[in-house]
């Protein structure tokens, strides 16, 4: 079992003061966790933080109780999921090095997998949200990363495209940690761990 | 194999392999760039060599003075005696009679050219023999639609007109040694100008006047003669000297009207010109690196995402930049350096052909090549001075807040 451990995260943006202050949790492999905070509260922030492409100005993210390295996590945002001028297959293959045709057969599985097959050589730029926002956890997940961080991962997806996410998502966290901040409520439904955090907005 | 996302150097080659790089913008701009600097450059280099050699040296065309004897004048043409007295003048290079006389091709040919005694100073373009001896001559490779190309080597039958009374004549023939040709589109001399040394061409005119060849120059004298000066500034006192001895002096300068001060002031507008486009296409590279690198922000942020760090990302950034620079330069500055040597030849004034020769250009390939690495080194310089400006800031930053 693999265990992350956030404490007292805290990364403000310099120029507006906002950001995430104080977060603490834990999640552990083998359960959904979800991450649910007022808007403004930095969720998004904290799992760029807890992954390591922001460097928190406070606070320590630990996975099985020594610092998250560069490269461990897979992150997801809302803003920027998939690189649009790539085939979804593509955006898949990248997980494993260049996108090559070598390589095109195991990322058209992986998206067969979760209904994603027709569109494997869409240029996902082409695409619409809630495909592309498919696509991009499926991209996450085949990282295969001890963490994986996704933030608001059904937002824009109907019911049956939600559930099939979500889906994905359990399906990942049953071999590593998967943290996903959102407000939707299937999803919290669906998670073993809901966690609170940021009662209120903070602006400096 | 080590499996992980792709690194700086293969997202770069994925970026240029499926057209999302930045590569074509920046290496057409630094194309075009390059390209019309070193296509004004080069004219610019060349000329301004070219008449820095024209006007310091004694081979300069623009030192020559063109004396003849006062049509009023009672006393006879400029004889060997006054051609050795001006050629002791202080300055004075050379002397050479301005003297012509007609030549005809033989048998068939019904060609007809111009004998001319040949200036060392002013040798037609390609020409290897400076001083013409005995029969050698140098032919235009066209003369009356009649190519003299395959002649170069050989002898050349004429005819030439011998006179045999006091206005009659008769056509005999005779040959000459062809040494080389020049372009016939060359007018250095004329039309159908076909050059020869002092005798030849004083003996084909004595034989057209019924003389003796050394009654020309010992008696009856020439018309006129070309007098070169060492410099410019031999050439006033020259000319007054000259005029104080009776003579009519005229500079070829003048002669040639504003060809100098045009000569001088044609590489400054180039130069002018080409300052003038360098800063313009330097803006334009500083834009182009801001505009495709603020249009690939969002890519930038996913890579971030994906593991890369700030630095990688200026890694990639200046791997494409300086390759794509670099190559459009070098492509942009071959091309132009092709354009700027047209250039130089055909817009040149023709008085130039002899200092702007084959050998004189290849002879600037150094120089030129220093242009290149002038020109990438400019456009490198601006190109990454914009990248470090617009890679201050973390390109995650401004995805993750939209």
């Amino acid at each position: 079992m693999t265990t992350l451990q956030v404490s007292g995260l805290t990364y403000r943006f310099t120029d507006t003061g906002r950001g995430c202050a104080d977060v603490s949790f834990t999640a552990t492999s083998g359960q959904l966790t979800v991450l649910t905070a007022p808007s403004g509260a930095g969720k998004s922030t904290a799992l760029a933080a807890a992954a390591g492409v922001l460097t928190p100005q406070a606070g320590e993210v630990l996975l099985d109780g020594r610092p998250v390295a560069r490269g461990e996590a897979a992150l997801v945002l809302q803003t920027a999921q998939v690189f649009d001028r790539l085939t979804a297959w593509e955006n898949v293959a990248c997980a494993w090095g260049m996108p090559t045709a070598r390589l095109r057969d195991r990322a058209v599985a992986e998206l067969a997998r979760y209904g994603l097959s027709e569109v494997a050589d869409s240029r996902t730029g082409q695409m619409s949200g809630g495909q592309q926002q498919r696509v991009a956890v499926v991209a996450a997940v085949a990282q295969e990363k001890p963490l994986l961080l996704v933030d608001e991962a059904t937002s824009n997806l109907d019911e049956a495209n939600a559930i099939l996410v979500i889906e994905t998502l359990k399906e990942a966290a049953l071999s590593r940690v998967v943290v996903v901040a959102s407000h939707d409520a299937r999803l919290c439904a669906q998670a073993d761990s809901v966690i609170s955090f940021g009662s209120e907005v903070r602006h400096d | 194999m080590t499996e992980g996302f792709p690194s700086v150097v293969t997202w770069w080659r994925l970026s240029l392999r499926r057209g999302f790089s930045s590569a074509r913008q920046l290496f057409s701009t630094a194309l075009l760039a390059a390209l019309l600097v070193s296509a004004l450059g080069v004219p610019v280099f060349l000329v301004s060599r070219a008449v820095s050699e024209q006007q310091a040296g004694a081979g300069s065309q623009l030192n020559t003075l063109r004396v003849e004897m006062p049509a009023a004048s009672a006393d006879s043409g400029i004889t060997a005696g006054t051609l050795d007295g001006i050629s002791e003048l202080p300055g004075v290079s050379d002397v050479v009679i301005d003297l012509k006389t007609a030549i005809y091709g033989a048998g068939d040919e019904t060609w007809d050219a111009s004998l001319q005694v040949a200036r060392p100073w002013l040798l037609p373009p390609g020409a290897t023999t400076r001083h013409l001896t005995g029969d050698q001559v140098i032919v235009p490779d066209l003369v009356d639609g009649v190519s003299m190309s395959s002649r170069v080597g050989a002898s050349l039958p004429i005819t030439y007109t011998r006179g045999t009374g006091q206005s009659t004549g008769e056509q005999v023939a005779g040959e000459v040694q062809v040494v080389g040709t020049y372009p016939a589109s060359w007018s250095g001399y004329g039309q159908d100008a076909v050059l020869g040394c002092q005798e030849l061409v004083v003996r084909l005119y004595a034989a057209r006047y019924a003389q003796q060849p050394s009654e020309v120059l010992q008696q009856s004298g020439v018309g006129g003669a070309w007098v070169q000066v060492d410099d410019q500034a031999h050439m006033e006192p020259v000319m007054t000297t000259l005029r104080a001895q009776g003579f009519d002096v005229t500079a070829e300068r003048d002669r040639l009207g504003a060809l100098p001060g045009l000569l001088a002031s044609f590489p400054l507008i180039l130069a002018a010109v080409g300052f003038g486009m360098g800063l313009l296409l330097s803006v334009q590279i500083l834009q182009s690196v801001r505009g495709s690198l603020e249009q690939r922000s969002r890519e930038f942020g996913l890579l971030r995402m994906r593991g890369y760090s700030v630095s990688d990302i200026r890694r990639l950034v200046t791997l494409e930049v300086v390759s794509s620079v670099t190559f459009g330069a070098l492509v942009g500055a071959a091309i132009g350096m092709a354009v700027g040597l047209w250039l130089t030849t055909a817009l040149a004034p023709k008085e130039l052909a002899g200092p702007l020769n084959v050998s004189s250009m290849l002879a600037a390939l150094p120089v030129l090549g220093l242009i290149v690495v002038v020109l990438v080194g400019i456009a490198l310089a601006f190109a990454l001075s914009a990248t470090q400006r617009i890679m201050r800031h973390d390109p995650f930053l401004m995805v993750m807040r939209g």
